[in-house]
């Protein structure tokens, strides 16, 4: 049985893996619409992504759009693994087979 | 670290509902687009009924309506294609809602006979409106708004502004779901 992964479990980081992870069928999410999706603050959120990134569970792409600057975030495959193990443990802790 | 069984049930529910609100709004992006083309479709619609005999009327429809569905179906398959997007029939039920829709105006216009020409002029915008009203009630919230939206607009241009009721139509009301689609399609 696998254990519980503390990095993901973190109220914030857990939201953002699991928005990741419904929008990782439309490609990298723009840093803007992750904050409002999620109601968090810039640095609240950039650090919980910066946390999440040195995991390897995203990435975070900088560019320009025209002048603009534009962060983007994905979950890569091993994040994805990881939020799917850690949402079956937390399942099988609700349903008694993990105490 | 060792979690609870209400820790978990906790995190997960916030699993849940984040995953619940991704979802919605990638529900928004993808209905964007079809508000925008049918809008357009409305608008360029009522605009040629305006300015055209009422004898050609259904020859206008007949071609925007078939581009409408058209573009809808190809419209299903991209967003259906898209990978990890579930196969769901998507244009194949579109169609099928489209075609009922159709049908139901029809039966009403056959039922209830309008002695005037201006209730099949405006029919078509509340039942629009009512569609997109239920999709808001039972699943998405924003598409509510916009049916209620296309509902009230298309009554007050029938109740206040009848003798531009065509021009109305096009600009209020296709313009709404055009507007719409746009603030939908960002979210």
């Amino acid at each position: 049985m696998s254990g519980p992964d503390e990095i993901i479990h973190q109220t914030l980081r857990l939201k953002i893996m699991a928005t990741l992870n419904v929008e990782s069928t439309e490609g990298p999410m723009e840093f803007t619409r992750l904050r409002g999706l999620l109601k968090a603050t810039d640095g609240n959120l950039g650090s919980h992504l910066t946390t999440l990134e040195k995991a390897g569970y995203v990435t975070i792409d900088k560019d320009f759009v025209g002048k603009k600057p534009r962060t983007r975030v994905a979950i890569t495959p091993a994040g994805a693994k990881a939020f799917r193990s850690h949402v079956a443990y937390l399942r099988e802790v609700l349903e008694g087979t993990q105490l | 670290m060792t979690l609870s069984r209400s820790d978990a049930a906790g995190a997960l529910r916030d699993v849940e509902l984040a995953q619940a609100r991704a979802g919605e709004m990638r529900g928004y992006r993808h209905a964007g687009p079809y508000l925008i083309g049918w809008g357009l479709i409305w608008a360029v619609g009522y605009v040629l009924m305006a300015i055209r005999p009422q004898s050609e009327w259904g020859w206008i429809w007949l071609p925007l309506d078939a581009a409408g569905i058209i573009g809808t179906i190809l419209l299903a398959r991209v967003q259906r294609g898209k990978p990890g997007m579930a196969s769901n029939g998507g244009g194949g039920r579109i169609l099928l809602g489209i075609l009922f829709a159709a049908l139901f105006i029809a039966a009403t216009y056959i039922l209830f006979a309008p002695a005037t020409v201006t209730p099949f002029i405006v029919f078509p915008g509340l039942v629009i409106g009512a569609i997109y009203g239920m999709i808001g009630i039972a699943w998405l919230p924003r598409l509510g708004w916009v049916g209620f939206a296309i509902f009230a607009l298309t009554m007050v241009g029938y109740l206040f502004f009848r003798d531009w009721i065509l021009y109305w139509m096009a600009a209020v009301c296709g313009g709404s779901l055009m507007l719409s689609g746009a603030w939908l399609r960002n979210a």
